[in-house]
């Protein structure tokens, strides 16, 4: 179906008069003429503004999780990894005003950091996971059932 | 029966049909006017939730969800920290002493686990707020019913008492200094924790 009248996203109701039929012969259907206005009124609008919107979401869907796992990753080693440096400068100037020498890189710092990243990611990938399966139990279900019931 | 050709009279549509059409578009107008505008607006919202800023950074969800929920864990850490070894110090504690510095250590990394942990779950929510928003709005313009979804004051909220619970099994957990200063440190923290502006 081609654009039947100009459509204005913010205003996409503004070209139907009410009225445009009012004084038609009750024989040549007013009434039906007005509601097929609206019916295809309704369907761009919905075309125009919401279909970009399911896009995106279904769009967003990957075999495991979601496309935003990357960022979210990238993100998570950020908090850990800028964390863990720091704490170790805020230890590092403590040390310092009492004239002790600043903390080295132990092994043992070393494994509590990974440990925090390694914890840190597996519980981004998990979260991920769920919400790929929230939104397709959720919002996407809801829409499938709906279009089923056309 | 009629059978025959000519004019037959074509069905008449009710008044009362007309009427009620009229009054769909008469509303459907003023839903255009009024409504649409806010709907592109929550669209919108929905639509940039994960863009990066112009300069390329996180957008402002992003940084101040972390910034903020990061920023809080360092300073329940730090200042709870702090007081702890002022009290120990007070006490005649050796700042040098292996074992406060043992312990130092061990409370430094917990504070940096807690500053990484609400750092990840800040970040992740948010994300999570987002694909919350496309579904709310892609249930809107199906006529569905949408869902209230946490705001950002909310997750800090949620972020800040996971916290605090976990800064009192660490600090709970950290004996040594206590023991040695006579259990000073658990009494330094709590006092911070109630005069704590985040408390």
């Amino acid at each position: 179906m081609g654009q039947f009248y100009d459509y204005d996203p913010n205003n996409p109701y503004g070209n139907i008069n009410p009225y445009r039929y009012s004084n038609m012969s009750p024989e040549d259907n007013p009434a039906d003429k007005l509601l097929a206005e609206l019916t295809r009124a309704q369907l761009e609008d919905y075309r125009q503004r919401f279909e970009p919107v399911e896009n995106a979401l279904v769009g967003s869907i990957t075999a495991t999780g979601t496309t935003q796992i990357g960022a979210d990753l990238d993100r998570t080693r950020s908090a850990v990894i800028g964390s863990a440096e720091n704490v170790r400068g805020q230890s590092n100037r403590f040390r310092e005003r009492y004239g002790l020498s600043a903390m080295q890189q132990t092994t043992e710092r070393s494994n509590a950091t990974t440990g925090a990243l390694v914890g840190g990611l597996n519980a981004t990938r998990a979260v991920d996971a769920e919400r790929r399966d929230a939104i397709i139990s959720g919002g996407l279900s809801a829409v499938g059932q709906q279009t089923r019931n056309i | 029966m009629c059978f025959g050709g000519g004019d037959a009279d074509k069905p008449e549509e009710s008044r009362a049909k007309l009427a009620m059409a009229e009054a769909a578009a008469y509303n459907i107008r003023r839903y255009g006017e009024l409504y649409v505008p806010v709907e592109n607006m929550a669209i919108n919202d929905a639509m940039t939730s994960f863009d990066l800023a112009a300069d390329g950074s996180q957008n402002v969800d992003y940084q101040s969800a972390i910034g903020d929920s990061v920023g809080r864990a360092n300073q329940v850490y730090g200042e709870g920290i702090a007081d702890t070894q002022a009290l120990a110090f007070g006490r005649g504690l050796d700042p040098t002493s292996g074992a406060f510095m043992a312990e130092s250590d061990a409370l430094r990394s917990a504070q940096a686990k807690a500053m990484g942990e609400v750092g990840t779950n800040a970040g992740n929510q948010v994300t999570t707020g987002g694909f919350q928003k496309l579904e709310n709005m892609s249930a809107l313009g199906r006529g569905l019913e949408t869902k209230a979804y946490d705001s950002m004051s909310t997750v800090a909220q949620n972020e800040q008492s996971a916290l605090e619970q976990q800064a009192d099994r660490d600090f709970a957990n950290s004996s040594s200094v206590a023991n040695i200063a006579g259990t000073a440190g658990g009494i330094a923290y709590g006092l911070n924790r109630n005069k704590s502006a985040y408390s």
